[in-house]
């Protein structure tokens, strides 16, 4: 079959290079739908139901929204968890997925059970579904400015609630309509509202109450349609328009009439544009302002989504009022540009490099140019492939090829064409006919079929382990293995079909078979040094078992790091403040510190959201801020040689004296990973889960202080559930009953007073905006002031009273109110409340800790009766990672062997093949400890190639000296010359491999970081496995085959 | 050949387990560096240092504990009243025919104005009526020619003073006193005016009120009967040797503290408060007079004192 195929190649080579055309050809037009991003989503499938709740407390939201969300939840097909966690005006259920469940159709299943559970949720509780977007989502922001002279039409200089109304109603419609986008939330300003202020007095002194005025509001505000009427044979349709339009309109409404007079609003309260009780905010350079981010949909290619929203957005920049612009502050596009760019010239310096080898160890230009051609076909193929199955174009997948394994193969065929080719021009004397050279091409074909194809489905299964990490790191690398993959398959399938008919086509003048001056020279060291070690072979395998001993030592002095963090130049941080910090003043102190770092020159912009915003993606209370730091390009720095982590100490430093902020600083889309996959990232987390928040908390505290008796407990935290200042306003009952109040109303006086009381929307045209009474701020600055709120009796109080004398009763009389710590939020998991405390571990094993720490807790934690605990974290993960990878290894390793078996029928050359393995990897490690860089997965990845390549070219070399024994050679003579005719493949695989590697080494541009280990463990691994595959290995076979026929 | 063949799995082995140990050993970095830098600050001291360039851009203010005079006040609503006995209401000595009323209502009268003049229908003797006070007509029922007995024929009230009748919740019972000061405001804040508390009912009324009331002054005619007021009520004038500013007091784990200024280092000191009203709050015992204390934007300093516990939980 084998023999079959490749007669077919050469026989209609035209038509195989057609076929592949036709291949690259779709792969540039599949490049075109690849999702590109700068690194991999690692983002799990979940959706989040928001639900907006005005006015809820934590506790509220929790056992009115959250718990029968997540109750109807339970049970959904696929479903790994949810977790809920209910704050302020906001209950958030996130419902995870299996990985590999359809997000559309969670949605669905989601939304059907939302709809079934539409009448257990407290009137006005709309339950929403989060936007359909990953980790990597927020591809762009802006912000909404006004020139310091820009007036409104009306002559006032803008507030804050017009650049919001400006964002809502003109730049986001606008934008949302950009494809690939699928949400555009806004933050910061205030949304307009139609506050309606009742002056209490007023209301008395006119004998009207609040619900008065809420259901004159309700009442006057209508359009409506009445039908039709058909005249003279035409339709008139009928309508009594009702609406309010505006501020005058409401204060003109007629509530009552007393004595002859109507009572207008405008006499019982004022009437203005209100500020919504807001819960969060956005400030740019030192300035409030209003903020807007685009959220791309799942799956979309962010560079070509960033580009339109920017286009867009500068569109919509000719439409704004004067003075006003929307000017871009974070755009995904630079940083996928840059890596892309980083990658770009990687790939194509790597590819020129290896020409250019391929050229002087092959001495023929057009040998080489088609070598060097299945580079772009591989990478074309892997498109195609990654794009059918939307596998992301990014830093870690595409950075990961190495041009020099992946042809590899097509230099194994190439090299030994050319050298049969020479060797037949030399025996004819003559140029080849064209049937002579298709012979000759078909027969070296055949013999370097086996290496050539065993070697690289070796390496490629080599990448299988890969597939089976889980969770996070399965999403970071399963892209990468499967780039790795395809384009190896296609370079396979190149290999064997259009690089023999490329060279039967285009190969046909003189090849030279006398070898250039580079292998000339190559040669006069190589066989010297073989010699020395066919002949001193104990010296030899001692010297390599120490190597590779002292390597084995030394890596694991090496320092490690899970990934070498992605450089997005652009810096990210947390800043915290104690929970119960107000909005207002959350912002004051974040103005006073993004001042303080807008004075770095280097800072190209600061901006910050502080809580949370609209639609709320990431709930961040009002004491949290994300402050993105936007910086200048490294070469506008005043000096550009400073380090990035020199300046981010240096701002560090800086801001750390600023009063009562915590800062964690970080990289926008690194922050946003984490608070996605969220939940615990600590080794070990203990949930205690149970009912009451107090005990909760009470437990939490005990398991707190005993996992910080177990030794090798780092880092051990609670987490913080509690410290939300409240003031709890408490009907007296009795004092209620005895004034014919009711609880309800003593409610509805505090929310019109402090939240409001929506009454209806009020239209400017497209543009809708609430309809509020709400009293005015001075009416709740204080518990004084809300003692003072008085509390309407309706008539008749006493019915002995003909007309009772009393109007109304402050709250303070009928209520206690009282100052009180509540919960901060309610963190719930898969339907129960629970309360988290997590450790890291340091100088000991998981494992051990894990046993210690169960043991403690089941001796010295006593649980009330419907209370557990469980235990989960990282190492759960780790342990499962461990699980599989003990399966998989070994499998893999059986097939590699089986594979290496059945090329040679010979378990002892498999071995003997194998050994190349660790003798490569003491090259790469060694390399690494020149650099001084730690073991990372990055390096993984570089240690995984390596054994690939290592194996493959130890099968080129053996599978040589195997064919020359079975043609009856003496096996010191079939050793000597395989080994001498080897050299060049051998030395050119390794040559192309490493060199191709060359530029991503030393690299410095964005993302190089990432590669950078890889590139130098491939590096230095080659050059020890070249070495071993030359030297040591022809010892080697040459020692175990004499010894053992001694034995025999 | 044993040693070799061992090898290479273990080696892969190896490799992969350093990446899952790896991974573990990264986060555990990661979070370390947190510790460390919340062990910078021991996590019970209860005290900070605030630059004073950054105390005064984010308004951290200062002041010396001091004997204050605190004045405690009661919000009340109310409704003016005229004063009981300056509203006269004038009749006919006789059973009379209206010759002439001489004011219309509004007019302003002086004590002894003939206001108007009757005719006696017995004896057809003309007598004048005069007013009995200074004052203005409220209202007047009778024209020329009618006939009057004992109805009602002018009244004239006397503005000049009027009652301010007061809403008194049990609450507010509790601490007003006859005598003690009071401002009145109207609704729309735009006047108010001094008065004092003259009388408190000695019972309450069927909706469990008591009336207070006091007297003010109106020259002007602005405070009309019928109109609704608010009262501001100085229920207690105390004098403390120490207070502080009721915006100093934060608390800290349930403690009451105010935050003692030493230079540029700013500390929690429990307190126990007594008496307060709008602006100041008596200090019983924690903090001494004379000593300097952050009188504004205190919560600044309790949220540095307790930033290293601010954290970002999900």
């Amino acid at each position: 079959m084998i023999n079959h195929l490749i007669a077919f190649a050469i026989e209609r080579r035209w038509l195989v290079l057609a076929m592949t055309l036709l291949l690259a050809a779709l792969g540039i037009y599949k490049t075109t739908q690849l999702p590109i991003d700068a690194v991999p989503d690692i983002t799990n499938v979940q959706v989040q139901i928001n639900s907006s709740a005005p006015g809820y407390s934590p506790l509220e939201a929790e056992q009115r929204i959250s718990y029968s969300i997540e109750n109807a939840m339970a049970g959904i097909p696929k479903l790994d968890y949810t977790r809920s966690l209910s704050r302020y005006g906001l209950s958030q259920v996130t419902v995870v997925f299996e990985e590999g469940t359809d997000i559309y159709w969670a949605r669905q299943q989601i939304s059907e059970r939302l709809q079934g559970i539409q009448g257990e949720l407290p009137a006005g509780i709309e339950p929403k579904l989060g936007p359909v977007a990953s980790g990597l989502g927020e591809i762009f922001t802006y912000a909404v400015q006004a020139e310091y002279d820009a007036v409104t039409d009306a002559g006032n200089p803008y507030s804050a609630e017009d650049l919001r109304t400006i964002q809502d109603w003109i730049i986001r419609p606008q934008l949302v309509k950009v494809p690939g986008i699928t949400e555009i939330n806004s933050m910061g300003g205030y949304a307009r509202e139609y506050q309606v202020a009742p002056i209490p007095g007023k209301l008395f002194a006119y004998k009207v109450t609040m619900n008065d005025l809420v259901k004159t509001l309700e009442n006057n505000n209508q359009n409506s349609g009445a039908g039709y009427i058909e005249r003279n044979g035409e339709q008139w349709l009928i309508r009594s328009p009702g609406q309010l339009d505006n501020l005058e309109q409401i204060a003109q409404l007629v509530v009552t009439r007393r004595d002859d007079a109507p009572v207008r609003i405008k006499d019982l309260a004022v009437v203005k544009y209100g500020k919504e009780l807001r819960t969060g905010s956005a400030t740019f350079d030192g300035e409030e302002t209003v903020l807007g981010t685009a959220f791309m949909l799942l799956g979309e290619n962010s560079r070509t989504v960033s580009k339109a929203v920017a286009k867009k957005l500068n569109e919509i920049n000719d439409f704004l009022p004067p003075g006003i612009n929307a000017v871009p502050l974070y755009d995904r596009t630079t940083l996928v540009d840059k890596t892309i760019a980083t990658v770009r010239t990687n790939l194509f310096e790597g590819a020129v490099l290896v020409i250019a080898v391929l050229f002087a160890l092959l001495g023929n230009i057009r040998a080489a140019f088609i070598v060097a051609l299945v580079i772009p076909l591989s990478m074309l193929f892997a498109i195609t492939g990654m794009a059918m199955n939307r596998v992301s174009g990014n830093l870690m997948s595409l950075g990961a090829i190495d041009f020099g394994i992946i042809v590899d193969g097509a230099v194994i065929v190439v090299e030994n064409a050319l050298r049969r080719l020479g060797l037949a021009q030399k025996k004819y004397g003559r140029l080849l006919t064209l049937q002579e050279r298709l012979l000759e091409v078909t027969e070296s074909t055949k013999e370097v079929f086996r290496p050539a194809v065993f070697g690289m489905l070796i390496i490629m299964l080599v990448y299988l382990p890969i597939f089976a990490l889980t969770g996070v790191e399965g999403k970071m690398f399963h892209p990468m293995a499967f780039t790795v993959v395809a384009a190896l398959l296609g370079a396979l399938l190149f290999s064997i079909t259009f690089v023999p008919a490329a060279v039967a086509i285009l190969v046909k003048g003189k090849v030279n078979e006398e070898e250039n001056f580079v292998m000339t020279k190559a040669r006069q060291l190589y066989q010297p040094l073989l010699k020395a070690s066919l002949k001193n072979s104990p010296v030899v395998f001692i010297a390599a078992t120490i190597l590779v001993s002292l390597t084995a030592y030394q890596s694991t002095r090496l320092g490690s790091e899970f990934l070498p963090q992605l450089d997005e130049h652009d810096i990210a941080l947390h800043a915290m403040r104690i929970p119960g910090t107000g909005i207002e003043q959350a912002t004051e102190m974040q103005l006073l510190l993004e001042r303080r770092i807008a004075e770095f020159p280097e800072i190209k912009q600061v901006f910050s959201k502080i809580g949370t915003a609209e639609i709320a993606t990431d709930p961040m209370p009002p004491n949290v801020a994300d402050t993105f730091l936007i910086l200048k390009p490294i070469k506008d720095w005043p000096n550009p040689d400073k380090p990035k982590q020199q300046l981010v100490d240096e701002i560090r430093i800086a801001i750390e004296d600023i009063p009562g902020n915590n800062y964690e600083i970080t990289q926008p889309i690194e922050m946003r990973f984490n608070e996605l996959i969220s939940g615990v990232r600590a080794d070990v987390a203990l949930r205690i889960y149970g009912d009451d928040l107090e005990t909760l908390a009470q437990i939490g505290g005990q398991v707190n202080q005993l996992l910080n008796q177990v030794s090798g407990g780092q880092d051990v935290r609670m987490e913080q559930a509690k410290g939300l200042p409240m003031i709890s306003v408490e009907p007296q009952r009795d004092h209620l009953a005895l004034l014919g109040l009711s609880v309800a109303d003593v409610q509805d006086t505090l929310r019109a007073a402090v939240s409001g009381i929506e009454t209806g929307l009020i239209y400017e045209g497209d543009r809708r905006f609430k309809l509020l009474v709400r009293m005015d701020e001075s009416f709740s600055k204080d518990t004084q002031a809300l003692a003072l709120i008085p509390v309407a009796i309706p008539y008749p109080t006493n019915p002995d009273d003909e007309k009772s004398e009393l109007d109304f009763v402050p709250l303070g009389e009928i209520a206690d109110i009282v100052e009180i710590q509540g919960p901060n939020q309610i963190n719930r998991r898969s339907g129960k409340r629970n309360i988290v405390v997590s450790a890291n571990v340091e100088g000991r094993d998981l494992g051990s800790f894990i046993a210690e720490t169960q043991e403690l807790m089941r001796n010295e934690l006593k649980l009330p009766a419907g209370y557990w605990l469980e235990y989960g974290g990282t190492f759960e993960q780790l342990e499962s990672a461990s699980q599989r990878l003990s399966i998989v290894v070994p499998i893999t390793l059986i097939l590699i062997l089986g594979l290496l078996y059945s090329a040679f029928g010979s378990i002892r050359d498999t071995l003997i093949i194998f050994t190349g393995v660790p003798l490569a990897l003491t090259g790469g490690i060694i390399a690494l400890t020149l650099r001084d860089m730690p073991l990372s997965i990055s390096a993984g990845v570089g240690f995984i190639a390596l054994s690939g390549v290592a194996v493959l070219n130890g099968v080129v070399m053996l599978s040589f000296i195997k064919e020359l024994r079975e043609s009856g050679l003496e096996l010191a003579q079939a050793v000597w010359q395989g080994a001498s005719q080897r050299l060049r493949p051998v030395l050119m695989t390794a040559l192309v491999a490493s060199l191709g590697f060359v530029p991503m080494a030393f690299n410095t541009g964005t993302g190089a970081e990432v590669q950078r280990p890889l590139a130098t463990v491939v590096i230095g691994g080659i050059i020890s496995s070249t070495l071993l595959t030359l030297v040591v290995l022809p010892t080697l076979y040459q020692w175990v085959h004499s010894h053992l026929k001694q034995l025999k | 050949m044993n040693f070799l063949h061992n090898t290479a799995p273990k080696m892969i082995l190896f490799l992969f387990f350093s990446f899952s140990l790896s991974i573990n050993s990264v986060h555990a970095s990661e979070d370390h560096d947190h510790g460390d830098q919340h062990g910078h600050e021991d996590e019970h001291s209860e005290s900070t240092i605030i630059s004073s360039y950054y105390a005064q851009v984010s308004g951290i203010k200062s002041e010396k504990a001091s004997a204050q005079k605190l004045v405690q006040t009661d919000t009340l609503f109310g409704v003016i009243t005229p004063v009981q006995d300056q509203v006269f209401s004038l009749h006919a000595a006789f059973p009379s025919m209206v010759e002439k009323v001489f004011v219309q209502v509004g007019d302003k009268v002086k004590q002894g104005q003939v206001i108007a003049r009757l005719t006696n229908i017995k004896t057809l003797q003309s007598y004048s009526l005069k007013s009995p006070s200074k004052g203005e007509v409220t209202s007047r029922s009778v024209n020329t020619g009618d006939r009057v007995d004992a109805e009602e024929i002018l009244q004239v009230s006397d503005l000049s003073k009027v009652w301010v009748n007061l809403s008194a919740f049990p609450e507010n019972i509790e601490r007003l006193k006859i005598g003690q000061q009071a401002n009145i405001y109207d609704l729309h804040d735009h006047e108010n005016t001094p008065g004092k508390i003259s009388y408190i009912a000695p019972q309450m009324s069927g909706g469990h009120i008591a009336r207070a009331r006091a007297i003010i002054d109106n020259q002007e005619g602005h405070w009309r009967p019928g109109m609704h007021v608010k009262a501001d009520i100085a229920v207690s004038n105390l004098a403390v040797t120490v207070a502080v500013k009721v915006d100093a007091l934060q608390t800290m784990e349930n403690k009451t503290v105010v935050f003692k200024r030493h230079d540029n280092k700013y500390e929690a000191v429990q307190v126990e408060v007594g008496e307060k009203d709008n602006q100041w709050i008596e200090i019983l015992s924690g903090l001494e007079t004379g000593t300097e204390y952050v009188s504004e934007n205190s919560f600044l300093v309790k949220a540095d004192i307790l930033k290293s516990g601010a954290s970002h939980d999900h």
